[in-house]
């Protein structure tokens, strides 16, 4: 069986978290649109939430203000190993293989929502069920 | 230590914390300080969390400075704490973070709400800038902020230019993208889970460059303990300069030059790495009550500067890394955005833009509640 590309594995993701009720709460939380850009590959995809319902498309995403877009650059095994569950979003920034396309405030609400919905897609607790 | 202050004095600018942290009843709220946190600034805090009838919980450290630049890193302990928190209220004896690492993976990874103290004397939570409405300071925000983006989109990004002049010889030009700029969570209407505020504090800026070339002459410098064994001793704000400090900028790289204060700053940079002379930061504050002399960077109107860069917290592919952010700042002058004005002679004018002065109605006399303090 091939692997999913990453476009793939986001989107199941996203449809796991969307299967439960605790997971269709956290994605009702933000309407945004967040361009995923490989720095290894010409594929682009992108992540679309709004009112409630999110899914993943492929292609550049439609332009728009910087309060409901954003963008986030790194390798296709980066991404990988995050949407897999092997490393944390906050990690992979601080050793500088990920790269959120915006300052270190302006979309850490977006950064924490997104990082609890892929830990939900995988099935993983969110950190405030363990703490 | 100042005694002449009750605890009874400084409770407004308790609750003001609160407040910036819309603290709601049974959430977890975590009060850091350390030891050279005056202990009533602490005890006024936990009782107006308690009042809000938040779980709270302190810890006193010992003062850990900017203990990041040594790759300190917190204790577990203090960590688990903070990881545990829906609000973390950290109480810092020098504009910084102790832990940014921890700051970063706190908000991240576990949502906390963040509210920064920043160097805050009884003094400061007694007195009327840090009792400036939280609402109507996101409000000056966000038009600051509205006019920095300016219509950006994304993708499609677009550079802006700024431009800073003073009478001093000022004149710096730099080119951003948009999507770098930075605010201290006060552009949302309120704080959510991911990010933080500095108490009474909102700045506005920019903290990554395309290009920029000129020079910045400072009035004053901050943020950096090396900067406490200047005169006036013991405050990391240094003000007045016995000589100008001037950052010549070319391509984005400055050289420094001026006296004594110079001197320190250049030991700071040299210390930093092939990157530490970069412009890093454009950024100004929006409180027209901040004092001038000993909190300048919050002071509305005054525009702050920094070499070096944002540590982990902002990586680029161009992988461009120091470990310093190294501050001066302009008490006066003027900034534009794309040519359109934003201060004019130390003037912030989204003051007296219309609509902030109709939404500060609500809070009282606009006249008095939008009339700079400078002091």
């Amino acid at each position: 069986m091939s692997e999913q590309t990453l476009m793939e594995l986001l989107s199941t993701l996203v449809e796991q978290c969307a299967a439960t009720d605790a997971g269709k709460q956290m994605i009702a939380t933000h309407d945004q649109g967040i361009q995923f850009t490989l720095l290894d590959s010409d594929d682009l995809f992108y992540f679309e939430a709004k009112g409630g319902q999110a899914q993943v498309i492929a292609g550049e995403m439609p332009a728009r203000s910087l309060d409901d877009g954003y963008e986030i650059k790194g390798d296709t095994a980066v991404f990988r190993e995050w949407f897999s569950g092997q490393a944390r979003m906050s990690d992979l920034i601080e050793h500088g293989r990920l790269f959120p396309v915006a300052s270190h405030t302006t979309k850490r609400h977006i950064d924490y929502w997104l990082a609890q919905i892929i830990r939900m897609g995988n099935g993983l607790k969110i950190p405030k069920e363990v703490y | 230590m100042s005694n002449q202050y009750h605890i009874l004095d400084i409770m407004p600018g308790a609750r003001a914390v609160m407040d910036f942290a819309v603290v709601k009843p049974g959430e977890n709220v975590l009060i850091a300080t350390d030891t050279l946190t005056n202990p009533m600034i602490a005890e006024a805090l936990m009782i107006a969390a308690d009042e809000r009838q938040a779980e709270v919980t302190m810890t006193i450290t010992k003062p850990g400075g900017l203990s990041w630049r040594e790759g300190v890193d917190a204790p577990i302990s203090y960590r688990n704490a903070v990881y545990a928190s829906d609000v973390w209220i950290e109480v810092l004896p020098i504009e910084g973070q102790h832990f940014p690492r921890l700051q970063e993976t706190a908000m991240v990874e576990h949502g906390v709400r963040k509210v920064c103290l920043f160097d805050l004397s009884l003094e400061d939570l007694a007195s009327e800038w840090t009792h400036f409405p939280a609402p109507l300071m996101q409000f000056i925000a966000r038009k600051v902020y509205d006019q920095w983006i300016g219509g950006a989109t994304v993708p499609n990004t677009k550079l802006k230019t700024i431009r800073a002049v003073d009478d001093n010889g000022t004149d710096l030009i730099a080119k951003y993208d948009p999507r770098y700029a930075i605010h201290n969570g006060m552009v949302a209407k309120q704080l959510q889970p991911g990010q933080w505020c500095a108490l009474a504090g909102a700045t506005i800026g920019i903290e990554l460059f395309a290009e920029a070339d000129g020079v910045v002459v400072f009035d004053g410098l901050h943020g950096e303990e090396a900067y406490k064994s200047l005169p006036p001793l013991g405050s990391d704000v240094v003000y007045p300069l016995t000589q100008p400090v001037r950052w010549y900028f070319e391509d984005r790289r400055c050289t420094i030059e001026g006296g004594m204060e110079a001197d320190v700053m250049k030991r700071i940079v040299a210390a930093g790495g092939p990157f530490a002379t970069v412009l890093c930061e454009i950024a100004l504050g929006v409180n027209p009550k901040a004092p001038i002399t000993r909190h300048p960077t919050r002071h509305a109107g005054v525009t702050h500067y920094a070499i070096g860069s944002t540590a982990g917290r902002a990586p680029t592919p161009d992988k461009e890394y120091a470990p310093v952010h190294t501050h001066g700042h302009l008490l006066s002058g003027s900034l534009y955005i794309d040519g359109e004005p934003c201060i004019e002679n130390g003037r912030l004018l989204a003051l007296d833009d219309p609509e902030v002065r109709k939404f500060a109605e609500q809070f009282g006399d606009p006249d008095e509640l939008l009339k700079e303090v400078r002091f």
